[in-house]
């Protein structure tokens, strides 16, 4: 029983990048416990004569559970997740999870990381490329927002000059908490190719606090995407109702 | 016309005082006028029909820092009637003191709208100011930035606006690149 909630096999560029199977519990493991390769029980169909025929019929147990051990994750000790779900014949299976606080926040955090959309040169050419169908970051809950007061993270693609340095702690300040920033490329590291202009800003940590630098000139959409995994990772590990320093 | 034939013309107009032909093969030979000719030059060269500048195709600054301290203003002229085209070029000296009291050039944004913009970057990146322009301000910097950045001995600030100018990793490395 304790295969039951073993995820599927998964493309290996995500499984590497650490999307593991906790990320999707809900999803595999309703899909997984319907086949009959485990010895459960088939769902029936859903109809209400069936439905009154299941509820008549004595049923070997009506909750199974199950335990699956979680990966490790920096800064946590190990967590048991138990999975009950409650077999339904009418509704498919009706789920519940027990986890901690602290790991839900942050599953619900890091799978809808939206990001603001702040192109400022060839950088926002890639961001754009992220974005579309080839590296998809949908696919890992980011999506592009317009507007600072519904974004949970600044990627600053591009070079920053002084002039727009003021403009963009403006839209940092205007974001909710809690609030992500990444420096994509090498002028928002650290100024790159301009860093003995004089108009051009070293580095927007001097603006603003980063928790993922991305190095390139421009970097890859893959390498944004890893950025933004990492910066999954972080939110992973954060501790609930703590003040981010 | 060819700029033989117009340098001739404008000598007939406003006489061969003061003005240098350079034709050094170079480049497109152009003419260095005196700053207070300029904008009578510059009124004729647009009118008469002979020549009929229409076009103000480009307006450059230049920071000339060899034997003589002197800024430099090009103008690029260009007939679309008569598809010729012609380069004009004021120098101003540069004192030491009060620099911006003696960087002064006559305005042509009045005869080529064109001028406005690039006067204003020209004023921007040189700090020469243009007499006569209506709207004259920084066109691309802030308006509290200090100083005029393509000046050859510009100095950049250690901060803007609280902001520091400078990496620090790097600032080590040119230290000791510099001894």
């Amino acid at each position: 029983m304790n295969d039951l909630l073993r995820p599927r096999i998964l493309p290996s560029s995500l499984a590497a990048s650490g999307i593991g199977p906790c990320d999707v519990p809900f999803r595999y493991a309703s899909d997984q416990s319907r086949g009959t390769r485990y010895g459960c029980q088939v769902a029936q169909p859903s109809n209400s004569r069936s439905l009154r025929s299941a509820q008549s019929r004595k049923r070997v147990p009506s909750f199974v559970v199950s335990r699956q051990k979680f990966m490790k994750y920096p800064g946590e000790g190990s967590i048991e997740m138990i999975h009950l779900y409650n077999k339904m014949p009418s509704e498919g299976f009706f789920g519940a999870a027990f986890t901690t606080v602290d790991r839900a926040l942050n599953w619900f955090r890091l799978s809808s990381v939206w990001y603001l959309l702040f192109g400022l040169a060839c950088c926002g050419i890639e961001l754009m490329q992220t974005g579309g169908p080839r590296t998809d970051i949908d696919r890992i809950g980011s999506v592009p927002r317009p507007t600072p007061r519904q974004s949970d993270l600044m990627i600053v693609a591009g070079t920053l000059t002084y002039k727009m340095a003021s403009r963009l702690r403006l839209l940092y300040d205007q974001m909710a908490e809690p609030k992500y920033v990444i420096a994509m490329g090498s002028c928002a590291n650290c100024g790159g190719l301009f860093q003995l202009s004089y108009s051009v800003v070293k580095g927007v940590d001097k603006i603003v606090p980063v928790d993922v630098y991305v190095p390139g000139c421009p970097p890859r959409p893959e390498a944004l995407t890893e950025g933004i995994l990492k910066l999954q990772e972080k939110i992973r590990t954060e501790r609930f109702l703590v003040k981010r320093p | 016309m060819e700029a033989q034939g117009i340098l001739e013309r404008i000598k007939r107009i406003i006489g061969e005082a003061d003005l240098v032909w350079v034709d050094d093969q170079l480049g497109d030979p152009y003419l260095v006028v005196p700053k207070e000719k300029l904008r009578r030059l510059a009124i004729y060269l647009k009118g008469d029909p002979h020549l009929a500048f229409d076009t103000l195709m480009c307006l450059s600054g230049v920071h000339n820092m060899g034997e003589r301290d002197e800024m430099e203003v090009a103008y690029h002229l260009y007939s679309l009637r008569h598809r010729h085209q012609f380069i004009l070029k004021v120098t101003v000296d540069r004192p030491a003191f009060f620099p911006h009291f003696y960087l002064r050039v006559d305005s042509v944004s009045g005869i080529w709208p064109a001028a406005a913009w690039m006067e204003r970057e020209a004023y921007d990146m040189f700090g020469i100011h243009f007499v006569g322009h209506d709207d004259f301000r920084r066109l691309l910097l802030p308006t509290d930035w200090e100083g005029h950045p393509l000046q050859k001995d510009y100095q950049e600030s250690d901060v803007y606006r609280g902001i520091g100018t400078m990496r620090e990793e790097i600032e080590g490395v040119l230290a000791e690149e510099s001894g």
